[in-house]
């Protein structure tokens, strides 16, 4: 192994980054400081990406084990270390992490206008810890990052969201809380009977415990991750955080906030207690039949763009749960590329309203209508995202909820039947999106002075639809990613 | 035997100059108006002092006075922390008093350094009539402290409740005591401790008057740490005193009354644990609740904190439940964060004053700090952070407070106290919130000022680092006090 200590240094660059902002970028001219720290947060994401990409080409996809793993003490009398590393599975989610950053910068570039300079280092703060998040192998690391994701995403919905954004901001604080406190205990009943936090070590102690202790373990960490996810019943913060979230907020929250959820039930409830989640299959399969069939209903009539595509990514979600509790090979595949698809994707449609809202002061349908003969440009990358959410075969959506679907068929035809109707509603509100935002009369006088897209938001939107058609037609190379310990997981099911 | 006092002499010398200098400045005081003015200084130079001869000396275990008193390093560290928290907050005392031109009286210095000497007797008390002596000399002191503006209503009505109260509270300790003493026949933690072990093989057999002088005993010290059921006098006397000495009540007392409670629970009771289990089981769920939902009300930021002080005492109560050194460590470990936590909270309040003659709002109103992380950036960040702490959220130091002692709860087998007290954190978050939100996401209504002394500051941005770098130290802080105990 290499001496580098990659995933440390990936951490602390956002988090130091964030640091030197703080205290270096400073000019008396506000406007100008405003414009170094927008251009400092802007490479120091950059350089992240880059950094992640150098990981990437670093990884040895036929190994099985973690990689780039790092281990120093931290609380030694309790057995609990600074312990890293990645699989494919969570390199994955990083490269889509650092891959939206840069692009949440330069969607807020001109979009956020009071106090810059707290927002950018809640951004990259944001950041380090979700990249936190996917490189602890240690529980309790696992634990701290996921709550302190809440305080950026607190602060960043309640001081530059919409009118109702402390009620937001209270409500996801709270919801997620409450949901992660029954982890704290979980962790610490494991702990007292195993006397470690490491999470390799854990999933193969886990085994030996007894089936009625470990249902109740599976539900303490099942009501952390369902309300992340979030599945239904437990979605309600959603809708309200997105709608009033600022345009980077809502693509950070759906693109990589969303995953955090399916990646606990990947990392840890699927690995440690095969039994209970196999007994608990049922019980997410019709929580995740739920969630697509009413949700995308909901969907079927907002009139927010926003909150519409709030709902969408509940139902979107529910595909990725059907295909990891399916528990075979495509479904698993298919949910996490699901979980990669719908963060470029619904990423790009919250940018998308993003770029009308900052034309048009709205994100209320029945005020658009006939915008695609005045921005003929952005129509275009707006739909390739419209049929993408949508799974039109050949885009990265398509991909991820045919797997899945398949991999539900195959453990229960009731399911895949059932989700399946989710895909023809999600056809018919995507469409109804599309059409009453881009088609039609001019229903507002604002249209007609609309600008089409600038050269920012076109590479913005441009890098995004290219990676989705392209892993569209050929998902190999990202599917070959995390095959291996795909496998790795499924064994214990066989 | 003979010679026993010259030894002994040197285990109580910081309670020897402590007494002596408080007498000596109390009289001095009255003939030399000089020296009454630098009383302040004085003060703190002696318990600077303090500090550094309890950190340089080293002990063996042992009683003192016959068995009166026990004197260990364990019990010199907690004497250390509380001379240090008391150092803390003279420091922003003067502060406070000069920013707003009160001339508090140099009385005040010197009942701090009583209500300390009653502390340090608590701490290290091994039988029942010092620990009475301590809480006595500790309560007459604080009563008298929470009355010292005598020109406010508020705070005479607040003296008096707790005056009347505490007295309550002590007589019930006497009566407890003398039910202990009848049947066992000595106030010795030791002597009472062995007494009940030999003579009664299982909890059944022990008579029920001795359980309920233990519980007597016990409730009177939930009274001093202002544990629920007998937390009624917290919020109004946090309310009507002067805010430096909130902030003394709310941490001194605290830590001293848990370390007597935790020497009483292990020591003395150690074989009626079963029994004394259930009620400290009942107290720390009511504490914690009573401070969770009490506080979501409050408007004065006072108030509110002595809810969160309630709710604390809980969370501690669940680390003293299982028994054992690792459960007294993490008891310790919480009661110690929470502690400069809680002073650096204080501090921070305690810097921002309400200049706005037209809109005057009473000082410590929540109100008052609308806006405020844009008037004094670095203030709302630090009162930010250590609420979070408070509320245990990950990257401050009271996440790993509550990390210990709930894990200590759940190796005993307490999960579902452990899962009250999660939940309970979760409501307490909403109120925690509720101020980084006025002062985040509020605009400046009144016009607020920061005023503080260059010491001032650098003692509060040391708290405030020290909660941040404990988060990453922790484990060493716990080592520390695992050995010590």
């Amino acid at each position: 192994m290499s001496q580098i200590p990659y995933l440390t240094i990936l951490f602390l660059l956002p988090l130091l980054g964030g640091l030197f902002i703080t205290f270096f970028v400073k000019n008396k001219d506000e406007e100008q400081r405003n414009i170094n720290v927008k251009n400092t947060t802007l490479w120091i994401s950059i350089f992240t990406f880059i950094w992640s990409l150098i990981i990437l080409y670093n990884f040895d996809t036929d190994s099985s084990t973690y990689q780039f793993v790092e281990k120093l003490k931290w609380l030694p009398q309790h057995g609990i270390g600074y312990f890293v590393g990645v699989d494919g599975i969570s390199l994955s989610m990083i490269i889509l992490t650092t891959l939206l950053l840069p692009i949440c910068v330069l969607a807020s570039w001109s979009s956020i206008k009071h106090r810059v300079k707290e927002f950018m280092v809640l951004f990259l703060l944001l950041e380090a810890f979700i990249i936190g998040i996917f490189i602890s192998l240690d529980l309790l690391m696992f634990y701290i990052f996921f709550e302190a994701v809440l305080i950026p995403m607190f602060l960043i919905i309640g001081i530059w969201g919409g009118e109702n954004r402390i009620y937001s901001a209270y409500k996801l604080f709270l919801y997620t809380l409450a949901g992660s406190v029954l982890f704290l205990v979980a962790m610490i009943y494991i702990y007292t009977q195993f006397g470690t936090m490491e999470i390799p070590k854990l999933q193969r102690l886990s085994a030996t415990m007894d089936l009625d202790v470990t249902k109740w373990l599976w539900l303490a960490f099942f009501a952390s991750f369902a309300v992340k996810v979030p599945m239904f019943p437990f979605h309600t913060w959603l809708p309200d955080a997105h709608v009033q979230a600022p345009t980077a907020g809502s693509v950070i929250l759906a693109g990589v906030l969303l995953k955090l959820g399916a990646y606990g039930f990947i990392r840890i409830s699927l690995p440690f207690f095969p039994e209970a989640s196999l007994y608990y299959q049922d019980f997410v399969f019709i929580l995740s039949v739920i969630a697509i069939i009413y949700t995308s209903l909901i969907a079927l009539v907002q009139e927010d763009m926003k909150k519409l595509i709030a709902y969408s990514s509940v139902a979107h979600m529910g595909f990725v749960t059907i295909g990891l509790f399916s528990f075979n090979t495509q479904g698993f595949d298919g949910a996490i590329f699901q979980m990669i698809s719908h963060g470029l994707v619904s990423g790009a449609l919250f940018l998308c309203v993003g770029v009308l809202y900052e034309r048009l002061h709205t994100k209320s349908l029945d005020k658009m209508g006939g915008i695609t003969t005045k921005m003929p440009n952005f129509a275009v990358l707006f739909m390739v995202f419209t049929m993408a959410s949508v799974g039109l075969p050949g885009l990265s959506g398509f991909v991820g909820e045919f797997l899945a679907l398949l991999g539900g068929f195959t453990a229960n035809y009731m399911v895949g039947i059932l989700a399946s109707i989710g895909v023809i509603l999600g056809a018919a509100y995507m469409l109804r999106l599309y059409r009453e935002s881009m088609y039609g009369d001019i229903k507002n006088d604002a249209v007609n002075s609309l600008q089409d897209i600038n050269i920012t938001e076109k590479l913005v939107l441009g890098v995004l639809a290219v990676i989705t058609i392209v892993i569209g037609i050929y998902p190999e190379p990202v599917l070959n990613l995390f095959d291996i310990n795909v496998e790795n997981i499924l064994r214990l099911y066989r | 035997m003979t010679n026993f006092i010259p030894i002994n002499l040197l285990f109580v010398l910081p309670e020897i100059i402590l007494s002596i200098a408080g007498m000596a400045l109390l009289a001095g005081g009255v003939f030399f108006n000089k020296l009454a003015k630098s009383t302040p200084a004085i003060t703190i130079i002696i318990l600077l002092a303090i500090f550094a001869f309890l950190f340089t000396v080293n002990i063996n275990d042992q009683t003192i006075f016959n068995g009166l008193a026990k004197s260990s390093n364990y019990t010199n560290f907690i004497k250390l922390i509380l001379v240090l928290a008391a150092a803390i907050v003279l420091i922003f005392t003067n502060n406070y008093f000069n920013e707003r031109l009160i001339n508090i009286g140099y009385e005040y210095y010197i009942l701090i350094i009583y209500s300390l000497v009653g502390m340090f007797l608590m701490v290290s008390a091994n039988s029942l009539i010092t620990l009475y002596m301590g809480i006595e000399l500790q309560s007459l002191s604080l009563y008298v402290l929470a009355g010292i503006n005598k020109k406010s209503a508020k705070s005479s009505e607040a003296s008096l409740k707790y005056f009347i109260l505490g007295a309550v509270a002590s007589c019930i300790f006497l009566f407890g005591a003398s039910y202990v003493y009848g049947y066992t026949g000595s106030f010795d933690y030791i002597d009472i401790k062995n007494f009940v072990g030999k003579n009664y093989e299982s909890i059944t057999q022990v008579p029920s008057p001795l359980i309920l002088g233990a519980v007597l005993v016990i409730a009177a010290l939930f009274f001093k740490v202002s544990a629920a059921p007998f937390h009624m006098w917290t919020p109004d006397v946090y309310e009507g005193v002067k805010t430096p000495v909130t902030a003394y009540f709310s941490v001194l007392p605290k830590l001293a009354g848990v370390v007597a409670l935790i020497n009483m629970l292990n020591g003395t009771f150690l074989y009626v644990k079963p029994m004394w289990q259930q009620v400290v089981y009942f107290a720390a769920v009511a504490s914690m609740f009573i401070g969770a939902f009490g506080a979501i009300t409050q408007i004065n930021f006072k108030r509110l904190l002595a809810y969160s002080s309630i709710g604390h005492i809980g969370y501690a109560l669940v680390g003293i439940i299982a028994g054992g050194g690792e459960s007294i460590t993490s008891t310790v470990v919480y009661l110690i964060i929470y502690m400069f936590t809680s002073l650096a909270v204080f501090g921070c309040i305690m810097a921002v004053q309400n200049k706005d003659i037209d809109n005057a709002v009473e000082d410590e109103q929540i109100a008052n700090y609308a806006g405020l992380s844009q008037v004094n950036p670095a203030l709302a960040f630090m009162v930010a952070a250590l609420l979070l702490s408070l509320a245990g959220i990950p990257f401050m130091a009271g996440f790993f407070a509550k990390f210990y002692v709930f894990t200590q709860a759940i190796d005993a087998g307490y999960i579902i106290l452990a899962i009250l007290g999660v939940i309970a954190s979760v409501i307490s978050a909403y109120y925690y919130l509720k101020i980084i939100k006025t002062m985040y996401f509020d605009e400046p209504k009144h016009a607020i000022q920061v005023e503080m002394s260059r010491l001032y500051k650098v003692v509060l941005y040391v708290l405030v680092a020290a909660n941040l770098l404990l988060f990453i130290f922790v484990s060493d802080l716990y080592g520390y006090i695992e050995k010590l105990v």
